[in-house]
């Protein structure tokens, strides 16, 4: 709670604005029950639109969808978007009932977590297209790049080479150690508001173009298709409201809970044909000076996994990208950024749109 | 066989005396999909699209349905 009043204060100081001009409040998962109010309480907000969004990894992306939605219906007029994570987890660390048919059907088998669900969608993913480790490591190491540009990544300093990854431990075949996020402790919260108050703010606002969710599944086992993901529908939704092409976006910020996860995201969004991924990755270059800029922040493979706030730091990336604020990573003219927020085991996608102001 | 991954580390403490142990995902011949640890064969040998046959294995009080290749 204190890390959420803290990235509460930080938000609105740099916007420009005062607690008492929010009047609308997104939270995840508080490890409380009526976490929401709780906020509403210590930040000392009047809220006319108080929601939780449950949604995983896709929690950040889907808090800016619904508060483009109050916001743009008249609900509230400025929504504060707060997520956090202590070193434990908002994933776990505290006690949780297992309700969901996994915990029969599944967790006797030695499945539990999310490594095990990503591990068979990359071995699937292999037997279908196929990918080499090497494609699948270079993700990583690209990411790892730009994470070198950003003194927040928890990796910050430490350069990596495909050798280095496929060096590290299996963890669970076929993924290496390097190729699945390390937890973090983290915050971010992000600020929507109208167009009209948006425009007398401290800093540049960032429109907000587009936005599509699609949820399909929980467990990989259930999964209409392992290797074609609801990427795809939730992608197309938002470029479809945006009316903006793929080859308008300068930027990808979209989530990395795996290497594998980046493959069919590009893949799904978009941005590369069916089963071309791992060519992809060896023709571009994902760093932030590249032709192809992807996570500049480092992803949440070399920024940190901070729970629900690691899937944010999309959102809060390609913010400050758009703003022309990201420091020595910042990517020039950029016009158009495509973020993206994946959450279970692919089965909960959020995608947004964010644009520049002119 | 349709999917499988070989777990290295254990993801939970009751499976930690059974590293590397294989977690599939089978495709029945009725249709539907399921969760399952293939079993009686090396990991390295698991490949997908192998056909497997279903075991099982007393775990106290109830069943578990395993697989292993068909013999």
């Amino acid at each position: 709670m204190e890390m959420l009043s803290r990235v509460s204060d930080l938000a609105v100081r740099d916007a420009g604005i005062r607690l008492r001009d929010v009047d609308g409040l997104i939270v995840h998962d508080t490890r409380m029950s009526m976490g929401a109010v709780v906020l509403v309480e210590m930040l000392g907000l009047q809220a006319s639109f108080v929601e939780r969004v449950d949604h995983g990894g896709a929690t950040g992306a889907a808090m800016i969808a619904r508060a483009a939605v109050a916001v743009a219906t008249g609900l509230c007029t400025t929504c504060l978007c707060l997520t956090a994570s202590t070193r434990s987890g908002s994933f776990g660390g505290y006690p949780v009932v297992d309700l969901s048919p996994t915990a029969e059907f599944e967790e006797p088998y030695g499945g539990s977590g999310a490594n095990y669900g990503y591990a068979m969608i990359a071995r699937r993913y292999m037997y279908e297209y196929g990918v080499t480790p090497e494609q699948m490591a270079l993700v990583a190491v690209h990411q790892r790049a730009n994470a070198c540009s950003n003194p927040d990544a928890i990796f910050y300093g430490q350069p990596l080479t495909v050798e280095d990854v496929l060096a590290s431990p299996v963890v669970v075949d076929p993924l290496h150690l390097l190729e699945i996020v390390l937890p973090t402790g983290g915050a971010a919260a992000v600020l929507v508001t109208t167009p009209d108050r948006a425009g007398h703010l401290r800093r540049d606002p960032v429109p907000i173009l587009g936005v599509g969710e699609h949820v399909s599944h929980w467990s990989a086992t259930y999964a209409r298709d392992l290797t074609t993901s609801a990427v795809k529908p939730a992608a197309d939704r938002a470029f479809e409201m945006a009316g903006v092409n793929r080859g308008d976006i300068g930027l990808l910020s979209i989530y990395d809970c795996y290497t594998i996860t980046v493959l069919l995201t590009l893949e799904d969004a978009g941005f590369c044909p069916k089963g071309a991924a791992g060519r992809f990755v060896e023709e571009h270059d994902f760093r932030w000076s590249g032709d192809f800029p992807v996570n500049t922040h480092g992803g949440q493979l070399s920024y940190g996994q901070s729970g629900i706030a690691g899937g944010m730091s999309h959102v809060t990336e390609a913010v400050r990208q758009l703003q022309g604020r990201a420091g020595d990573r910042t990517v020039p003219d950029l016009e158009i950024a495509f973020v993206h927020g994946n959450g279970g085991i692919m089965g909960e996608q959020v995608s947004l749109l964010l644009g520049r102001t002119p | 066989m349709f999917t499988y991954t070989v777990a290295f580390r254990p993801t939970h403490p009751a499976f930690a005396d059974r590293v590397p142990y294989v977690i599939a995902v089978v495709e029945l011949e009725e249709g539907p999909k399921m969760t399952t640890n293939i079993v009686n064969v090396e990991p390295a040998a698991v490949v997908i699209g192998m056909e497997v046959e279903a075991t099982f294995e007393d775990v106290g009080d109830v069943a578990l349905v395993h697989f292993h290749p068909v013999s």
